[in-house]
């Protein structure tokens, strides 16, 4: 059976009466007051593990990590035998470990995935803040937006839904309109400088 | 294999680490904890939820206190001086506390929400107000019988009491009502 559930506050089990009620009552040891809910997979027994059985005769068919024991279901994923033991079940589908961790490495099984990058952020981040510090490092962070942008694009996205594309789209305006204002800043120096500037479309008078 | 699709449960909020929220996806429910530049993920599973329980917290009164004084003060000083610009800037600095307050009032008392599997107790940092707990529960709890069967009120309250009981829980205990 599973242990009790407790207050979250200070960790005494909480009395059955307030699972009855849909108001909050107060704990019986800090007095916070709480509203709790329990559900039927709380009386639940914890699901006892299984070892696979083992071959008694030679036509029965074997798990491909276990030899000695006899297949049970076949992977769904690569069509190998598995055993009990190497049998996982995820989404009504029956894996083996290889599986599993081959789709956990190239990020296919996304209910395994725990964490993932925001590619979209660190676009945004390198386009928005030096320009904000100063114009001088959007030199470096404007190209290494664009970039970080353009290689984001393909990479896993979010998994819960959110305006990936529109970030890096974001990002690499952001990161033009950087060079775009310290190229107009270059220029602008060049003629308060009183130089030929690069652009110029009159011909120079050879003397 | 296949890539679930998310719909919006109620709650937006805060935890350390960055802003979160709650997906409901096929079979689970989804915690986003956002990191600046990684996002890391906590399912679960509707027919793995052994329970949810909800604590009131002081956070949303002490937020109250800080942009109550801050507008006090602010105001505060903005009627003691005599120069009008001066005034003027001090109401300015004092209208963002004033409308942080607003908000915080509107928004309602805050809590805590705790979802329970066999495994682990998760805060729900996105589930942070008492009104948006209560729309939480409304979308997530009928989800969570329908994945896990509905057993016979009586046996389940005296499964549970008997769990309870076990730890320490007073049976006779009547917990007073603090209001819903």
């Amino acid at each position: 059976m599973s242990p009790p559930v407790v207050c979250p506050n200070c960790s005494a089990p909480i009395s059955p009466a307030q699972f009855a009620t849909a108001q909050f009552t107060a704990c019986g040891d800090c007095g916070t007051p709480l509203l709790a809910r329990a559900f039927p997979a709380l009386l639940r027994p914890a699901p006892q593990g299984v070892s696979g059985e083992r071959i008694t005769d030679s036509g029965q068919a074997a798990c491909f990590y276990h030899p000695h024991k006899t297949a049970h279901v076949p992977c769904d994923a690569c069509g190998r035998f598995v055993c009990a033991l190497c049998d996982v079940e995820l989404h009504g589908q029956h894996l083996c470990p290889a599986c599993i961790e081959t789709g956990r490495r190239k990020g296919s099984l996304t209910t395994l995935e725990s964490r993932r990058m925001l590619w979209d952020n660190v676009a945004l981040a390198v386009a928005v803040l030096p320009p904000l510090l100063c114009l001088w490092p959007a030199i470096v962070g404007a190209p290494a937006a664009i970039f970080l942008a353009i290689f984001g694009w393909r990479k896993p996205r979010s998994v819960a839904p959110r305006f990936t594309r529109l970030r890096l789209t974001l990002a690499i305006v952001v990161a033009v309109l950087a060079l775009v204002g310290i190229g107009a800043l270059i220029y602008f120096l060049k003629q308060q400088g009183g130089g030929a500037t690069p652009f110029s479309m009159e011909p120079t008078i050879q003397e | 294999m296949k890539l679930s699709s998310y719909t919006k449960l109620p709650g937006r909020g805060w935890a350390w680490t960055g802003p979160s929220r709650v997906w409901l996806g096929e079979d689970h429910v989804l915690l986003v904890l956002g990191q600046v530049f990684f996002e890391s993920y906590r399912r679960f599973f509707l027919k793995d939820i052994q329970a949810v329980i909800v604590r009131r917290t002081h956070t949303g009164k002490t937020w109250s206190g800080i942009w109550a004084a801050g507008l006090l003060f602010f105001a505060g000083i903005a009627a003691l001086v005599g120069d009008r610009t001066a005034a003027l800037i001090l109401l300015g600095i004092a209208t963002p506390f004033g409308i942080a307050l607003l908000i915080n009032v509107l928004l309602g008392p805050t809590c805590a929400c705790y979802v329970r599997t066999a495994v682990q107790t998760e805060r729900l940092h996105a589930v942070s107000r008492l009104r948006t707990t209560r729309k939480f529960m409304a979308r997530v709890e009928p989800l969570v019988i329908a994945a896990q069967g509905e057993l016979p009120a009586e046996q389940f309250a005296a499964d549970l009491a008997s769990l309870q009981f076990q730890a320490g829980a007073p049976l006779s205990y009547a917990p007073p009502v603090l209001g819903s």
